[in-house]
């Protein structure tokens, strides 16, 4: 949490209020540049599309719909001024309501994932558990993009293809 | 005279697949009748989110 957020926290009463420091994890998390052996193996973070469509918690689920269909997308992010991620609007939830404020309709706080995850973990994750699409997300919540399970399928073919012709004989 | 107003939802019966722990709905995919459920210590442990103590006092 934000220092600003511990403080308050403290402020309200709370006495073991912890500030959590960041580490090697959130450096690459946040697509900040690493070394070694896997730094140049695609990430979800690189994988994932960033103009996924993105609507707030106020916005009247018709017209959302709208908007996300006329982009030829599937998905929306619900998202608070930051971008940090608040619910996820699917193929069913898009379907749901008209004059519905999006907050009702939502999937509220959906798993994310973070940019550094590898791209075959994630496809591999997708397929076994038919997930079309995951919004990918720094340590801090903030909307990173949306990948797709295509595009993480043919990512992941792709390094492996790209693995069996280094080691062919 | 029945006074509940409300009945409980019946629960399915839900483990982590590495772990066998007890768990809701599968962290993964959110689900709470997802054929191969995994528990989030399971499933960011599997994804490389966390890094394992070195030692098992943690030092």
């Amino acid at each position: 949490m934000s220092p600003r957020a511990a403080w308050r926290l403290e402020s309200f009463g709370f006495t073991e209020v912890y500030h959590y420091e960041a580490g090697k994890l959130d450096w690459i998390a946040a697509g900040l540049p690493s070394e070694g052996r896997d730094a140049e193996r695609p990430r979800a973070g690189d994988v994932a599309r960033k103009d996924v469509p993105t609507c707030s918690l106020d916005e009247r689920i018709a017209d959302v719909r709208a908007r996300v269909r006329a982009a030829d997308w599937d998905v929306c992010v619900v998202v608070n001024e930051e971008r940090i991620v608040l619910g996820l609007l699917r193929h069913d939830q898009l379907d749901k309501g008209e004059d519905e404020p999006v907050e009702q309709v939502m999937r509220p706080g959906p798993s994310t994932f973070r940019p550094h995850v590898g791209i075959e973990e994630m496809a591999r994750y997708m397929i076994e558990h038919d997930l079309e699409s995951s919004p990918i997300t720094t340590s801090d919540g903030r909307l990173v993009g949306v990948l797709l399970r295509t595009d993480a399928a043919k990512a992941a073919n792709k390094l492996r293809e790209q693995h069996e012709r280094e080691h062919e004989p | 005279m029945n006074m509940s107003t409300t009945e409980a939802e019946p629960t399915a019966e839900l483990t982590c697949l590495k772990c066998h722990s007890s768990i809701d709905y599968c962290s993964f995919c959110d689900e709470s009748r997802c054929g191969v459920a995994v528990c989030y210590g399971c499933l960011i442990e599997d994804l490389g989110e966390t890094v394992a103590q070195p030692h098992d006092h943690g030092g």
